[in-house]
Protein backbone atom coordinates (compact mmCIF):
# COMPACT_ATOMS: atom_id res chain seq x y z
CA UNK A 1 0.00 0.00 0.00
CA UNK A 2 0.81 3.77 -0.72
CA UNK A 3 1.03 6.52 1.52
CA UNK A 4 -1.24 8.21 -1.44
CA UNK A 5 -3.79 6.15 -0.19
CA UNK A 6 -4.07 6.70 3.20
CA UNK A 7 -7.62 8.99 4.58
CA UNK A 8 -7.74 12.22 4.84
CA UNK A 9 -7.27 12.73 8.16
CA UNK A 10 -3.99 10.73 8.39
CA UNK A 11 -2.76 13.17 5.58
CA UNK A 12 -3.89 16.05 7.94
CA UNK A 13 -1.94 14.61 10.89
CA UNK A 14 1.22 14.34 8.66
CA UNK A 15 1.44 18.07 6.74
CA UNK A 16 0.41 19.37 9.97
CA UNK A 17 3.95 18.93 11.43
CA UNK A 18 5.71 20.02 8.20
CA UNK A 19 6.37 23.84 8.42
CA UNK A 20 4.19 26.12 6.81
CA UNK A 21 7.51 27.34 4.40
CA UNK A 22 7.92 23.91 3.00
CA UNK A 23 4.07 23.88 2.64
CA UNK A 24 3.11 26.08 -0.11
CA UNK A 25 4.84 24.37 -3.15
CA UNK A 26 2.91 21.08 -1.88
CA UNK A 27 -0.36 22.64 -2.59
CA UNK A 28 -0.18 21.48 -6.36
CA UNK A 29 0.67 17.36 -5.16
CA UNK A 30 -3.08 16.74 -5.80
CA UNK A 31 -6.89 18.26 -4.74
CA UNK A 32 -6.81 16.44 -1.23
CA UNK A 33 -3.37 17.93 -0.42
CA UNK A 34 -4.44 21.69 -1.76
CA UNK A 35 -8.16 21.39 0.05
CA UNK A 36 -6.10 20.46 3.29
CA UNK A 37 -3.44 23.05 3.02
CA UNK A 38 -5.84 25.72 1.89
CA UNK A 39 -8.44 24.94 5.10
CA UNK A 40 -8.61 27.26 7.76
CA UNK A 41 -9.17 24.19 10.59
CA UNK A 42 -5.66 22.85 9.18
CA UNK A 43 -4.09 26.53 9.51
CA UNK A 44 -4.85 26.78 12.69
CA UNK A 45 -4.37 23.02 14.04
CA UNK A 46 -1.04 24.03 12.08
CA UNK A 47 -0.30 27.30 14.27
CA UNK A 48 -1.31 25.15 17.25
CA UNK A 49 1.62 22.91 17.03
CA UNK A 50 4.28 25.49 15.97
CA UNK A 51 3.62 28.82 17.63
CA UNK A 52 5.54 27.54 20.26
CA UNK A 53 8.76 27.12 17.94
CA UNK A 54 10.77 30.35 17.81
CA UNK A 55 11.71 32.28 14.67
CA UNK A 56 12.88 36.05 14.39
CA UNK A 57 12.45 38.19 11.88
CA UNK A 58 15.73 40.85 11.34
CA UNK A 59 14.57 43.57 8.86
CA UNK A 60 18.29 45.13 7.63
CA UNK A 61 16.38 48.44 7.24
CA UNK A 62 13.50 49.77 4.93
CA UNK A 63 13.38 47.43 2.05
CA UNK A 64 11.18 44.66 0.43
CA UNK A 65 12.82 41.29 1.39
CA UNK A 66 13.02 40.22 5.08
CA UNK A 67 15.35 37.63 6.91
CA UNK A 68 13.89 34.70 9.02
CA UNK A 69 16.04 33.38 11.13
CA UNK A 70 15.01 29.83 12.00
CA UNK A 71 16.10 28.35 15.49
CA UNK A 72 17.10 24.80 15.41
CA UNK A 73 18.82 22.68 18.08
CA UNK A 74 20.23 19.37 18.52
CA UNK A 75 23.04 17.54 20.58
CA UNK A 76 25.75 19.96 19.26
CA UNK A 77 23.92 23.23 19.76
CA UNK A 78 21.68 25.79 18.41
CA UNK A 79 21.98 26.54 14.93
CA UNK A 80 19.94 29.43 12.73
CA UNK A 81 18.98 28.68 9.44
CA UNK A 82 18.26 31.88 7.58
CA UNK A 83 15.20 32.23 4.83
CA UNK A 84 14.02 35.01 3.04
CA UNK A 85 10.67 36.56 3.18
CA UNK A 86 9.15 38.60 0.28
CA UNK A 87 7.04 41.05 1.52
CA UNK A 88 4.88 42.33 -1.92
CA UNK A 89 2.58 40.23 -2.02
CA UNK A 90 0.38 42.18 -4.28
CA UNK A 91 1.48 44.31 -7.57
CA UNK A 92 0.43 47.58 -6.27
CA UNK A 93 1.46 47.47 -2.85
CA UNK A 94 4.75 49.21 -3.67
CA UNK A 95 2.10 52.32 -4.77
CA UNK A 96 -0.22 51.56 -1.40
CA UNK A 97 3.04 51.64 1.09
CA UNK A 98 6.04 53.63 -0.82
CA UNK A 99 8.78 51.66 -1.56
CA UNK A 100 10.04 51.71 2.17
CA UNK A 101 8.22 50.39 4.62
CA UNK A 102 8.94 48.15 7.69
CA UNK A 103 7.99 45.12 10.26
CA UNK A 104 5.73 47.28 12.77
CA UNK A 105 4.49 44.63 14.92
CA UNK A 106 4.12 40.51 14.65
CA UNK A 107 0.90 37.89 15.71
CA UNK A 108 0.33 34.39 14.80
CA UNK A 109 1.92 34.80 11.61
CA UNK A 110 0.86 37.94 10.38
CA UNK A 111 2.93 40.89 10.20
CA UNK A 112 1.63 44.57 10.38
CA UNK A 113 3.58 46.71 7.59
CA UNK A 114 4.39 50.59 7.89
CA UNK A 115 5.66 53.07 5.48
CA UNK A 116 5.29 56.48 5.07
CA UNK A 117 3.47 57.65 2.01
CA UNK A 118 3.37 61.14 0.68
CA UNK A 119 2.52 62.26 4.54
CA UNK A 120 1.13 59.47 5.49
CA UNK A 121 1.50 56.93 7.51
CA UNK A 122 0.50 53.79 5.13
CA UNK A 123 -0.41 50.37 7.16
CA UNK A 124 -1.25 47.10 6.01
CA UNK A 125 -1.18 43.12 7.96
CA UNK A 126 -0.13 40.41 5.31
CA UNK A 127 0.67 36.60 6.22
CA UNK A 128 4.19 36.45 3.82
CA UNK A 129 4.16 32.45 3.43
CA UNK A 130 0.03 32.35 2.41
CA UNK A 131 0.52 36.13 0.63
CA UNK A 132 -2.73 36.92 1.95
CA UNK A 133 -2.94 40.68 3.27
CA UNK A 134 -5.09 43.94 3.97
CA UNK A 135 -4.67 47.45 3.55
CA UNK A 136 -5.67 49.10 6.60
CA UNK A 137 -6.92 52.90 6.54
CA UNK A 138 -4.70 55.69 7.34
CA UNK A 139 -4.39 56.31 11.11
CA UNK A 140 -5.83 59.97 12.25
CA UNK A 141 -2.37 61.25 13.14
CA UNK A 142 0.70 61.39 11.80
CA UNK A 143 4.11 63.02 12.69
CA UNK A 144 4.35 61.03 15.64
CA UNK A 145 6.12 58.28 17.19
CA UNK A 146 4.19 55.35 17.85
CA UNK A 147 4.35 51.95 19.17
CA UNK A 148 2.63 49.44 17.49
CA UNK A 149 1.05 45.86 18.34
CA UNK A 150 -1.26 43.29 16.22
CA UNK A 151 -3.31 41.34 18.87
CA UNK A 152 -6.06 38.69 18.45
CA UNK A 153 -8.89 39.08 20.40
CA UNK A 154 -10.24 36.22 21.35
CA UNK A 155 -13.82 37.16 22.51
CA UNK A 156 -14.55 38.13 19.21
CA UNK A 157 -12.15 36.21 17.47
CA UNK A 158 -10.84 39.61 15.43
CA UNK A 159 -7.51 41.27 14.87
CA UNK A 160 -6.85 44.31 16.62
CA UNK A 161 -4.18 46.77 15.27
CA UNK A 162 -2.95 49.10 18.93
CA UNK A 163 -0.80 52.13 18.37
CA UNK A 164 0.01 53.72 21.74
CA UNK A 165 2.47 57.30 21.11
CA UNK A 166 5.81 56.79 22.54
CA UNK A 167 7.26 60.16 23.91
CA UNK A 168 5.73 63.47 22.22
CA UNK A 169 9.03 65.27 21.31
CA UNK A 170 6.27 68.06 19.84
CA UNK A 171 5.21 68.88 23.20
CA UNK A 172 7.40 71.28 24.96
CA UNK A 173 8.05 70.64 28.65
CA UNK A 174 5.99 73.22 29.85
CA UNK A 175 2.94 72.05 27.92
CA UNK A 176 3.57 68.54 29.20
CA UNK A 177 1.30 68.08 32.23
CA UNK A 178 -1.68 69.02 29.57
CA UNK A 179 -0.79 65.59 28.42
CA UNK A 180 -2.89 63.27 30.16
CA UNK A 181 -6.17 64.88 28.22
CA UNK A 182 -4.68 64.12 24.84
CA UNK A 183 -4.88 61.39 22.86
CA UNK A 184 -2.46 58.79 22.86
CA UNK A 185 -4.08 55.08 22.09
CA UNK A 186 -6.21 53.69 18.79
CA UNK A 187 -7.53 50.69 17.81
CA UNK A 188 -8.34 49.26 14.93
CA UNK A 189 -10.52 46.23 14.78
CA UNK A 190 -9.23 44.30 11.41
CA UNK A 191 -12.62 42.43 9.40
CA UNK A 192 -15.19 44.49 10.38
CA UNK A 193 -16.49 47.94 8.48
CA UNK A 194 -15.17 49.92 11.63
CA UNK A 195 -12.87 52.92 11.61
CA UNK A 196 -9.90 53.64 14.29
CA UNK A 197 -11.29 54.16 17.55
CA UNK A 198 -9.46 56.38 20.57
CA UNK A 199 -8.59 54.18 23.84
CA UNK A 200 -9.35 56.33 27.06
CA UNK A 201 -5.56 55.27 28.93
CA UNK A 202 -6.62 57.73 32.33
CA UNK A 203 -3.21 57.39 33.76
CA UNK A 204 -0.71 60.35 33.43
CA UNK A 205 1.98 58.65 31.04
CA UNK A 206 5.31 60.62 30.29
CA UNK A 207 6.71 58.18 27.68
CA UNK A 208 6.52 54.69 27.02
CA UNK A 209 9.45 52.32 25.27
CA UNK A 210 8.73 50.96 21.73
CA UNK A 211 8.71 47.31 21.89
CA UNK A 212 5.38 45.87 23.74
CA UNK A 213 4.70 42.10 24.23
CA UNK A 214 1.01 40.21 24.62
CA UNK A 215 0.15 37.34 26.91
CA UNK A 216 -2.82 35.76 28.11
CA UNK A 217 -4.98 38.22 26.31
CA UNK A 218 -3.42 41.11 27.80
CA UNK A 219 -0.82 43.90 25.93
CA UNK A 220 2.15 45.28 28.01
CA UNK A 221 4.31 48.29 27.51
CA UNK A 222 6.72 49.53 29.68
CA UNK A 223 6.39 53.25 30.52
CA UNK A 224 6.87 55.92 32.45
CA UNK A 225 4.22 57.88 34.34
CA UNK A 226 4.22 61.81 35.29
CA UNK A 227 4.59 62.64 38.54
CA UNK A 228 5.19 66.38 40.60
CA UNK A 229 8.46 68.22 40.37
CA UNK A 230 10.11 64.90 38.68
CA UNK A 231 12.31 64.81 35.47
CA UNK A 232 11.96 61.97 32.95
CA UNK A 233 15.07 60.69 34.32
CA UNK A 234 13.95 60.24 37.82
CA UNK A 235 10.79 58.66 36.81
CA UNK A 236 10.30 54.78 37.75
CA UNK A 237 9.30 52.14 34.55
CA UNK A 238 5.82 50.55 35.12
CA UNK A 239 4.58 48.30 33.38
CA UNK A 240 1.61 49.30 31.51
CA UNK A 241 -1.15 46.39 31.39
CA UNK A 242 -4.12 46.72 28.39
CA UNK A 243 -7.25 43.83 28.82
CA UNK A 244 -7.19 42.89 24.68
CA UNK A 245 -11.38 42.30 24.51
CA UNK A 246 -12.10 45.09 27.57
CA UNK A 247 -9.57 47.57 26.83
CA UNK A 248 -9.12 48.61 30.33
CA UNK A 249 -5.56 50.09 30.96
CA UNK A 250 -3.88 48.66 34.46
CA UNK A 251 -0.43 49.87 35.98
CA UNK A 252 2.11 47.38 37.68
CA UNK A 253 5.28 48.28 39.36
CA UNK A 254 8.43 47.07 37.74
CA UNK A 255 10.79 44.55 39.48
CA UNK A 256 13.24 46.96 41.40
CA UNK A 257 16.00 47.79 38.83
CA UNK A 258 19.39 49.41 39.45
CA UNK A 259 20.34 52.68 37.35
CA UNK A 260 21.50 52.08 34.36
CA UNK A 261 20.00 48.38 33.75
CA UNK A 262 17.98 47.97 31.12
CA UNK A 263 14.25 46.54 31.25
CA UNK A 264 13.02 43.87 28.53
CA UNK A 265 9.65 42.64 28.19
CA UNK A 266 9.66 38.98 26.95
CA UNK A 267 6.60 36.17 26.23
CA UNK A 268 7.21 32.58 26.71
CA UNK A 269 4.32 29.79 27.13
CA UNK A 270 1.48 32.41 28.49
CA UNK A 271 3.59 33.98 30.74
CA UNK A 272 5.40 37.19 31.35
CA UNK A 273 9.37 37.79 31.89
CA UNK A 274 10.76 41.29 32.74
CA UNK A 275 14.54 41.05 32.20
CA UNK A 276 16.69 43.88 33.89
CA UNK A 277 20.31 43.97 32.03
CA UNK A 278 23.30 45.58 33.01
CA UNK A 279 26.97 45.44 32.14
CA UNK A 280 27.72 43.05 34.61
CA UNK A 281 24.23 40.62 35.19
CA UNK A 282 20.98 40.25 33.94
CA UNK A 283 18.15 39.29 36.04
CA UNK A 284 14.93 37.57 34.78
CA UNK A 285 11.30 38.49 36.45
CA UNK A 286 8.30 36.64 36.37
CA UNK A 287 5.06 38.18 36.96
CA UNK A 288 2.25 36.56 39.09
CA UNK A 289 -0.96 36.35 38.76
CA UNK A 290 -3.11 37.18 41.93
CA UNK A 291 -4.23 40.86 43.02
CA UNK A 292 -1.92 42.52 42.64
CA UNK A 293 0.56 40.53 40.30
CA UNK A 294 3.85 40.12 42.04
CA UNK A 295 7.20 39.82 39.94
CA UNK A 296 9.06 36.69 40.96
CA UNK A 297 13.05 36.23 40.75
CA UNK A 298 13.40 33.40 38.00
CA UNK A 299 17.38 33.73 37.16
CA UNK A 300 19.88 35.49 37.49
CA UNK A 301 22.58 35.25 34.26
CA UNK A 302 26.00 36.55 35.77
CA UNK A 303 27.62 37.88 32.71
CA UNK A 304 31.11 38.48 34.36
CA UNK A 305 31.66 34.80 34.37
CA UNK A 306 31.49 34.68 30.50
CA UNK A 307 34.58 36.09 28.74
CA UNK A 308 32.01 38.04 26.49
CA UNK A 309 31.95 40.45 29.13
CA UNK A 310 32.71 43.87 26.94
CA UNK A 311 30.81 46.51 28.48
CA UNK A 312 28.23 46.64 26.12
CA UNK A 313 24.71 45.40 26.38
CA UNK A 314 22.98 41.69 25.82
CA UNK A 315 19.81 42.08 24.21
CA UNK A 316 17.38 39.75 25.05
CA UNK A 317 15.09 38.72 21.92
CA UNK A 318 13.81 35.68 22.34
CA UNK A 319 12.75 33.37 25.26
CA UNK A 320 11.88 30.08 24.68
CA UNK A 321 11.55 25.75 25.77
CA UNK A 322 11.18 24.51 22.42
CA UNK A 323 14.78 23.70 21.85
CA UNK A 324 16.63 20.73 22.60
CA UNK A 325 17.06 19.68 25.12
CA UNK A 326 13.82 19.08 26.35
CA UNK A 327 12.95 20.41 29.25
CA UNK A 328 15.33 23.51 29.64
CA UNK A 329 15.00 26.82 28.91
CA UNK A 330 16.77 29.23 26.33
CA UNK A 331 17.05 32.86 26.34
CA UNK A 332 18.58 34.26 22.71
CA UNK A 333 19.88 37.78 23.03
CA UNK A 334 22.09 39.90 20.82
CA UNK A 335 25.40 41.48 21.36
CA UNK A 336 28.13 42.50 19.63
CA UNK A 337 26.32 41.58 16.04
CA UNK A 338 25.97 38.50 17.20
CA UNK A 339 23.32 35.92 18.33
CA UNK A 340 23.85 34.25 21.91
CA UNK A 341 21.94 31.29 23.18
CA UNK A 342 21.95 31.17 26.84
CA UNK A 343 20.93 28.36 28.43
CA UNK A 344 18.72 28.24 31.84
CA UNK A 345 19.72 25.00 33.38
CA UNK A 346 23.56 24.84 32.70
CA UNK A 347 24.12 28.19 33.32
CA UNK A 348 26.28 28.08 29.93
CA UNK A 349 26.15 30.80 26.99
CA UNK A 350 26.78 29.70 23.76
CA UNK A 351 27.26 31.85 20.45
CA UNK A 352 25.73 31.30 17.34
CA UNK A 353 26.71 30.90 13.71
CA UNK A 354 24.17 33.89 12.68
CA UNK A 355 25.96 37.88 12.77
CA UNK A 356 23.91 40.85 12.28
CA UNK A 357 24.57 44.40 12.19
CA UNK A 358 21.06 45.25 12.51
CA UNK A 359 19.78 45.40 15.90
CA UNK A 360 16.03 45.09 14.89
CA UNK A 361 14.18 41.93 15.57
CA UNK A 362 10.72 40.91 15.72
CA UNK A 363 9.31 37.56 16.93
CA UNK A 364 7.48 35.75 14.63
CA UNK A 365 6.14 32.35 13.31
CA UNK A 366 5.64 31.59 10.31
CA UNK A 367 1.73 29.73 9.82
CA UNK A 368 -0.82 29.63 7.12
CA UNK A 369 -3.00 31.78 9.46
CA UNK A 370 -6.08 34.44 7.10
CA UNK A 371 -5.64 37.89 8.05
CA UNK A 372 -9.38 37.80 8.95
CA UNK B 1 -4.53 0.97 40.03
CA UNK B 2 -1.58 0.71 38.25
CA UNK B 3 -0.60 -2.25 36.26
CA UNK B 4 3.13 -3.63 37.45
CA UNK B 5 5.64 -5.44 34.85
CA UNK B 6 5.78 -8.40 37.37
CA UNK B 7 2.41 -9.27 38.18
CA UNK B 8 0.72 -8.34 34.70
CA UNK B 9 -1.36 -10.88 33.07
CA UNK B 10 -1.31 -12.16 29.32
CA UNK B 11 -3.17 -11.03 26.61
CA UNK B 12 -4.09 -13.01 23.61
CA UNK B 13 -4.80 -10.71 20.55
CA UNK B 14 -5.88 -11.93 17.21
CA UNK B 15 -4.49 -10.48 13.83
CA UNK B 16 -6.61 -10.13 10.96
CA UNK B 17 -4.57 -12.67 9.17
CA UNK B 18 -5.48 -15.41 11.90
CA UNK B 19 -2.28 -15.23 13.88
CA UNK B 20 -2.58 -15.20 18.06
CA UNK B 21 0.03 -13.29 20.09
CA UNK B 22 0.72 -13.36 23.40
CA UNK B 23 1.48 -9.81 25.24
CA UNK B 24 1.72 -8.75 28.60
CA UNK B 25 -1.28 -6.44 29.42
CA UNK B 26 1.19 -3.95 30.83
CA UNK B 27 2.04 -3.87 27.57
CA UNK B 28 -1.06 -4.08 25.41
CA UNK B 29 -2.95 -1.09 27.26
CA UNK B 30 -0.84 1.46 25.50
CA UNK B 31 -2.91 0.62 23.21
CA UNK B 32 -6.32 2.56 24.18
CA UNK B 33 -8.42 1.11 22.19
CA UNK B 34 -6.83 -2.35 24.38
CA UNK B 35 -7.51 -0.83 27.34
CA UNK B 36 -10.68 0.49 27.27
CA UNK B 37 -11.82 -3.28 26.58
CA UNK B 38 -9.65 -4.38 29.69
CA UNK B 39 -11.45 -1.56 31.80
CA UNK B 40 -15.02 -2.93 30.67
CA UNK B 41 -14.03 -6.66 31.23
CA UNK B 42 -14.42 -7.48 27.56
CA UNK B 43 -10.48 -8.69 27.29
CA UNK B 44 -10.92 -12.48 28.44
CA UNK B 45 -10.82 -14.29 24.92
CA UNK B 46 -8.22 -14.01 22.24
CA UNK B 47 -9.18 -9.94 21.17
CA UNK B 48 -9.48 -9.98 17.63
CA UNK B 49 -8.37 -7.11 15.38
CA UNK B 50 -9.93 -7.37 12.41
CA UNK B 51 -7.45 -4.05 10.64
CA UNK B 52 -4.49 -5.25 11.81
CA UNK B 53 -2.23 -8.05 10.04
CA UNK B 54 0.12 -10.12 12.05
CA UNK B 55 3.47 -9.04 10.84
CA UNK B 56 2.46 -5.46 11.54
CA UNK B 57 0.74 -6.60 15.47
CA UNK B 58 4.17 -7.99 15.68
CA UNK B 59 5.79 -4.60 15.28
CA UNK B 60 3.14 -2.79 17.23
CA UNK B 61 3.68 -4.59 20.25
CA UNK B 62 7.30 -4.27 19.86
CA UNK B 63 7.30 -0.32 20.25
CA UNK B 64 4.98 -0.82 22.80
CA UNK B 65 7.03 -3.44 24.81
CA UNK B 66 9.73 -0.81 24.28
CA UNK B 67 7.71 2.44 25.57
CA UNK B 68 6.04 0.25 28.65
CA UNK B 69 9.92 -0.28 30.01
CA UNK B 70 10.15 2.15 32.50
CA UNK B 71 13.71 1.61 33.18
CA UNK B 72 14.09 3.12 29.39
CA UNK B 73 15.60 6.94 29.45
CA UNK B 74 14.29 9.33 27.12
CA UNK B 75 17.45 9.30 24.89
CA UNK B 76 17.36 5.52 24.83
CA UNK B 77 13.84 5.59 23.62
CA UNK B 78 14.84 8.59 21.10
CA UNK B 79 17.71 6.67 19.53
CA UNK B 80 15.53 3.43 19.74
CA UNK B 81 12.45 5.21 18.03
CA UNK B 82 15.02 6.79 14.81
CA UNK B 83 15.61 3.07 13.98
CA UNK B 84 12.32 1.56 14.91
CA UNK B 85 11.18 3.86 11.75
CA UNK B 86 14.02 3.37 9.13
CA UNK B 87 11.29 0.69 7.27
CA UNK B 88 9.52 0.83 3.60
CA UNK B 89 6.95 2.46 2.62
CA UNK B 90 4.55 -0.37 2.72
CA UNK B 91 5.30 -1.03 6.73
CA UNK B 92 5.04 2.44 7.50
CA UNK B 93 1.75 2.34 5.88
CA UNK B 94 0.18 -0.62 8.02
CA UNK B 95 2.05 0.67 10.80
CA UNK B 96 0.26 3.74 10.71
CA UNK B 97 -2.90 2.93 10.12
CA UNK B 98 -2.81 0.04 13.04
CA UNK B 99 -1.74 3.03 15.77
CA UNK B 100 -4.35 4.84 14.71
CA UNK B 101 -7.06 1.68 14.82
CA UNK B 102 -5.60 1.46 17.71
CA UNK B 103 -5.11 4.49 19.29
CA UNK B 104 -1.77 4.76 20.33
CA UNK B 105 -1.04 8.25 20.17
CA UNK B 106 2.71 8.15 20.15
CA UNK B 107 3.47 5.35 18.03
CA UNK B 108 1.13 7.57 15.63
CA UNK B 109 3.27 10.45 16.23
CA UNK B 110 6.24 9.27 15.77
CA UNK B 111 5.10 7.50 11.89
CA UNK B 112 3.23 10.63 11.33
CA UNK B 113 6.74 12.79 11.94
CA UNK B 114 8.09 10.04 9.85
CA UNK B 115 6.47 10.65 6.79
CA UNK B 116 6.44 14.57 7.25
CA UNK B 117 10.15 13.78 7.19
CA UNK B 118 10.59 12.09 4.01
CA UNK B 119 7.97 14.84 2.03
CA UNK B 120 10.03 18.18 3.44
CA UNK B 121 12.36 18.93 1.40
CA UNK B 122 11.12 17.45 -1.47
CA UNK B 123 9.54 18.70 -4.79
CA UNK B 124 5.81 17.93 -5.62
CA UNK B 125 6.51 15.87 -9.03
CA UNK B 126 8.66 13.54 -7.11
CA UNK B 127 6.43 13.11 -3.91
CA UNK B 128 4.06 11.91 -6.03
CA UNK B 129 5.93 9.57 -7.49
CA UNK B 130 7.40 8.34 -4.03
CA UNK B 131 3.65 8.12 -2.54
CA UNK B 132 2.08 6.71 -6.13
CA UNK B 133 0.38 9.80 -5.83
CA UNK B 134 -2.06 10.91 -8.98
CA UNK B 135 -1.74 14.26 -9.87
CA UNK B 136 -5.88 15.02 -10.19
CA UNK B 137 -5.07 18.59 -11.58
CA UNK B 138 -5.82 20.21 -15.58
CA UNK B 139 -2.69 22.12 -16.47
CA UNK B 140 -4.60 25.03 -15.96
CA UNK B 141 -5.85 24.78 -12.17
CA UNK B 142 -1.46 23.35 -11.65
CA UNK B 143 -0.85 27.03 -13.67
CA UNK B 144 -3.19 28.80 -11.05
CA UNK B 145 -2.24 27.69 -7.88
CA UNK B 146 1.54 27.95 -9.19
CA UNK B 147 0.93 31.74 -9.89
CA UNK B 148 -0.97 32.40 -6.77
CA UNK B 149 2.32 31.05 -4.90
CA UNK B 150 4.79 32.41 -7.23
CA UNK B 151 7.60 33.17 -4.45
CA UNK B 152 7.45 29.73 -3.00
CA UNK B 153 7.70 28.06 -6.70
CA UNK B 154 11.19 30.41 -6.68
Amino acid sequence: MDMGSLPPDIMFEILVRIPATVLIPLKCVCKLWLNLISDRTFADAHFRRTKSQPGIINQRSECDELSYLSLNSDRKGVTVRVYRLSLYPEPYWGEMLGSAFSVLASCNGLLLLGGPCTGYLRLAVCNPITQSSMIIPAPPFTFATYSWALVHDDSIRKYKVICMKKHDIYTPLALRSNFQHTERCYAFTLGCSSSWRWLVTSHQIDSILSVCVSENGKLHWLAKFQQDGKTFKELEWCLYSMDIATEIFKKTPCPLYPRKSKLCLLEMNGSLYCTVGSSEQIGIWVLKDGDPMVWVKHHTIILCATPLCSGNMFVPILMTDSLYPQGTTKLIMWHSKLFFSYDLQSKVMTPTTFRSIFPFFVVHVNSLVHCC
Amino acid sequence: MSLSPSTSKMLSLKSSDGKVLEVEEHVAVLCETIKSLVEDGCADSPIPLANVDGATLGNVMEWCKKHADQKASADDLEDWDAEFVERDQGELYHLIMAANYLNIKGLLDLICQKVADMIKGKHPEKIREIFNIENDFTPEQQEQIRKDNSWAFE
